[in-house]
């Protein structure tokens, strides 16, 4: 597996994909977002999100953390594009997202890997889809590849993969053509304990290197404080922002920051926030 | 979506369809607690123990015809069959009555499919006409089609064209259901990874939706491989000129067992070759399927 | 689809409207076959189709009531529904009776493997001229070939659903030191109901296909035998009504399985 050469590889892959990303786009505001469902057979409507506000600075990473039904899913494909508010709006670089773009990366739960295609084409599926050269991406593709430990299964079938490998894959297929904001629904959350921290420390790493803007959907809130420079917890009925809190952690960020004294503060601050008693 | 009842008759085809796809080395709950045996024995043992089944059968088969337990009017001995399938095979009649029959098979069959999995596509493309027609397509699949054979020899003669139209009409409904199942079943998080994309309607059917429904298509191209020859064979039963299917009413009725026989055993094998032929083709397009 | 939480329902309009969606296409659902029987109507009235190979609207209509009138009606029917009946009940019980008995043992299930395959790719109908040889004209071939069609649907189906009983459920059950036989009737027998309801549901209608191919063949009564009379004698409007009445039999058939399946294995959906 990939656990062996996990740190020195990945400190390597922050410098090569360094060198790709230069632009300081993907400055995000989300501006009095709602969204109604409308309901059927004159049942009330169901309020999913209601006039969320708050804005990412380019290079940000922040998570939005909260319970079920707390819509955060939903402000997330907002941001993507994938759905459309029922109210306010969500601006990228000062233009309102109203369709998905190039430049806004999506990685989901679930790898969603085309068994068809092996690794290597998989991680250039967006290359195919924004009908770009492929050879020009090759080797940016190989190298993310090999820097997530997976260059030795380029040509291997998803149907081949674990669960771990198969989120790393999915991780080089967003960074492939190099969006400037990637945004991140739970992609982690169906992977074991000891997986989802390894692949934890990664993103940092990768994230460090190129500083796209990332925002970051989960309900471990440890993995948000572990990753993130603010959490902005949602609550329920309806869905909003509770508060929007910073990370005092320094960066860069290792396994030993989860043994600091602000990173228990923090969590232990969100926990009292989602009413979790400890 | 549609109703649960609508969906139905794919699940049974596809559930047919995968039916002899069982991985090996799974050893599935119920089997937890039987005498398993390990690999190596597995792979010579079985195939041994099959064959042995076979052999063991047919000796009964011509053990019990030489007794005088079953008259060879009704089932001869193995091995009066064989000598009887040379017989037919070098029979001046036979390549063109195979010829028939095949032929009515595969231009049923190719058309059904063409025809099938165009209009799948256009259905699933377009929901609002899918909503509207699909009724029709659950009841179209589920009355039988053989019913129509009278009507369709009415309409296209006795010749070679009823039989076409036969195999046609048994064969369509399947690969219909399965194509538009198919479609309908991509996975609603690999749709959004496309939308995310900003992928083209084209581009997220070439990329996604095609290749995703393709496994469905061939379990009921499979399915349909067999029921073409079907309608041909009941086609030729009703009517017809020629084929295998009329000569077997022939020898049925003329009461020559060994013939009827031979002809039954040709006539499966062309069903097994015809269906291997799919079977192979599946592979190699869907070679991803598990 | 529902507003799942995740905000990915489809966009919906809140106009008020007088119609739902559903009932403005069911509408059209309807609408197409009235637009169809229109259409058949002109066809035939300004005889862009002759009457020969399609008979006007009207004249299968008439054609339907002479049959369902006739004396002789009701014995083809009765004919044909009790074939297809026994035959269908014939390879239900034994379809799942042999596939109960091969799963006890996974050696004999393999070992069957290969056989069930090639038996289930054989074109059954095959069998239609030699059966009725074997069994006479009467009813006993019909049933022997509507049984032969029917049964292996119900054979694999079952034996798929036995085979997808979890792991994990058989080893709670042996966990409460449960017997084979309360592991079968209370774990695997619901586990494998809605696979082998799938199966019967193909059966009813393959039951029916195998009677009325037999009867095709030669028969002394049943709807296959009087759709190849009407179709010799050229009675047009006949063929189409008898045509019809095979296919509201297919269809009634298919409709008490769905029901039944409905009742017994009600947690599916």
């Amino acid at each position: 597996m990939v656990a062996s050469n996990g740190s020195m590889a990945t400190q390597s892959m922050a410098h090569a994909v360094k060198a790709s990303s230069s632009s300081a786009l993907g400055a995000i505001q989300v501006e009095g977002v709602g969204k109604v469902y409308p309901s059927r057979r004159g049942a009330a409507s169901i309020v999913a999100v209601k006039d969320v506000s708050f804005s990412v600075a380019a290079g940000e990473f922040v998570s939005l953390v909260g319970p079920s039904g707390c819509g955060k899913s939903t402000m997330l494909m907002a941001i993507a594009g994938l759905t459309q508010p029922s109210g306010g709006r969500v601006v990228i670089d000062g233009q309102p997202v109203t369709a998905p773009r190039r430049s806004v990366g999506v990685m989901f739960q679930t790898p969603e890997l085309f068994r068809w295609r092996n690794v290597l084409e998989n991680v250039l599926l967006p290359v195919d889809v924004f009908g770009l050269n492929r050879a020009a991406y090759l080797e940016r593709a190989r190298e993310l590849l090999r820097l997530a430990g997976l260059g030795a299964f380029e040509h291997a079938y998803p149907q081949e993969l674990s669960g771990g490998m198969e989120q790393r894959t999915a991780l080089c297929r967003v960074l492939v053509a190099d969006p400037s904001i990637v945004l991140m629904d739970e992609p982690f959350g169906a992977l074991d304990e000891f997986t989802r921290e390894r692949l934890n420390i990664e993103l940092l790493r990768i994230w460090d290197a190129t500083r796209k803007t990332v925002v970051f959907v989960t309900h471990n809130i440890g993995e948000a404080v572990f990753l993130s420079d603010r959490v902005i917890v949602m609550g329920t009925q309806p869905g909003r922002v509770l508060e929007d809190v910073q990370v005092p952690l320094p960066r860069p960020r290792t396994v030993e920051s989860m043994r600091e004294r602000p990173y228990h503060e923090t969590l232990y601050h969100i926990r009292d926030l989602l009413g979790l008693s400890h | 979506m549609a109703g649960v009842s609508a969906v139905d008759p794919t699940v049974e085809s596809s559930i047919e369809g995968q039916a002899n796809a069982r991985a090996p080395g799974t050893v599935p709950g119920s089997n937890d607690d039987k005498p398993g045996l390990d690999p190596l024995q597995r792979r010579w043992v079985e195939p041994i123990v099959s064959l042995g089944v076979l052999i063991t059968f047919l000796l009964a088969w011509t053990l019990s015809s030489q007794l005088r337990l079953i008259s060879p009017l009704v089932l001869p001995p193995p091995a009066s069959i064989a000598t009887e399938i040379m017989d037919v095979v070098r029979a001046p009649w036979f390549l063109g009555d195979l010829v028939a029959t095949t032929t009515e098979t595969i231009v049923g069959y190719l058309l059904a499919a063409v025809v099938a999995i165009f209009l799948g596509v256009v259905l699933s493309t377009f929901r609002r006409l899918r909503r509207i027609v699909y009724p029709y397509v659950v009841v179209f699949q589920v009355i039988p089609s053989v019913a129509l054979a009278p009507v369709l020899i009415i309409w296209l003669g006795p010749g070679i064209s009823s039989k076409i139209g036969l195999a046609f009409t048994i064969s369509f409904f399947v690969v219909l259901v399965n194509t538009i199942e198919g479609l309908e079943r991509v996975p609603a998080n690999s749709l959004r990874l496309m939308t995310s994309l900003a992928a083209s309607r084209r581009q997220t059917f070439l990329m996604l939706s095609l290749p995703a429904a393709l496994p469905y298509v061939f379990a009921g191209l499979r399915t349909s491989a067999t029921l073409a020859l079907i309608g041909a064979l009941v086609g030729e039963f009703i009517t017809s000129t020629a084929g295998l299917g009329r000569r077997l009413v022939e020898f049925s009725f003329a009461m020559k067992a060994d013939s009827v026989w031979a002809l039954l055993v040709l006539i499966g094998a062309l069903g097994m070759v015809l269906y291997g032929i799919v079977a192979l083709i599946d592979r190699r397009v869907v070679w991803w399927r598990a | 689809m529902a507003a799942d939480g995740n905000g990915f329902a489809p966009e919906m309009t809140t106009s008020s409207r007088l119609l739902s969606p559903r009932a403005v296409d069911a509408l059209l659902t309807i609408g197409t076959l009235a637009g169809l029987l229109v259409l058949w109507y002109w066809a035939n009235a300004s005889r862009a189709v002759s009457s020969l190979l399609l008979p006007a609207p009207l004249a299968v209509a008439e054609g339907f009531i002479t049959l369902v009138t006739s004396s002789f009606f009701y014995g083809h029917l009765f004919a044909t529904a009790f074939e297809t009946i026994v035959g269908f009940a014939l390879a239900a019980v034994a379809g799942i009776l042999l596939a109960v008995a091969l799963s006890q043992s996974r050696f004999v299930e393999r070992i069957a493997q290969p056989y069930i395959v090639v038996f289930q790719v054989l074109p059954k109908v095959a069998l239609a001229p030699v059966l009725v040889i074997w069994l006479g004209f009467g009813f006993e071939s019909k049933i022997a070939l509507s049984a032969a069609i029917a049964f292996f649907p119900v054979l694999v189906n079952t034996m798929k659903g036995i085979e997808g009983v979890p792991a994990n459920a058989v080893r709670l059950m042996r966990s409460l030191a449960a017997s084979r036989r309360q592991v079968f009737t209370m774990l695997t027998v619901p586990v494998a109901l809605p696979y082998i309801f799938a199966g019967l549901r193909s059966a009813a209608t393959l039951a029916l296909i195998g009677a009325v191919v037999g009867e095709y063949v030669t028969a002394r009564e049943g709807l296959g035998k009087l759709l190849v009379t009407f179709s010799a004698n050229a009675q047009q409007p006949l063929v189409w009504a008898t045509t019809a009445v095979i296919g509201a039999l297919g269809l009634l058939l298919y409709g008490i399985m769905i029901l039944i399946s409905r009742r017994v294995v009600w947690w599916r959906a």
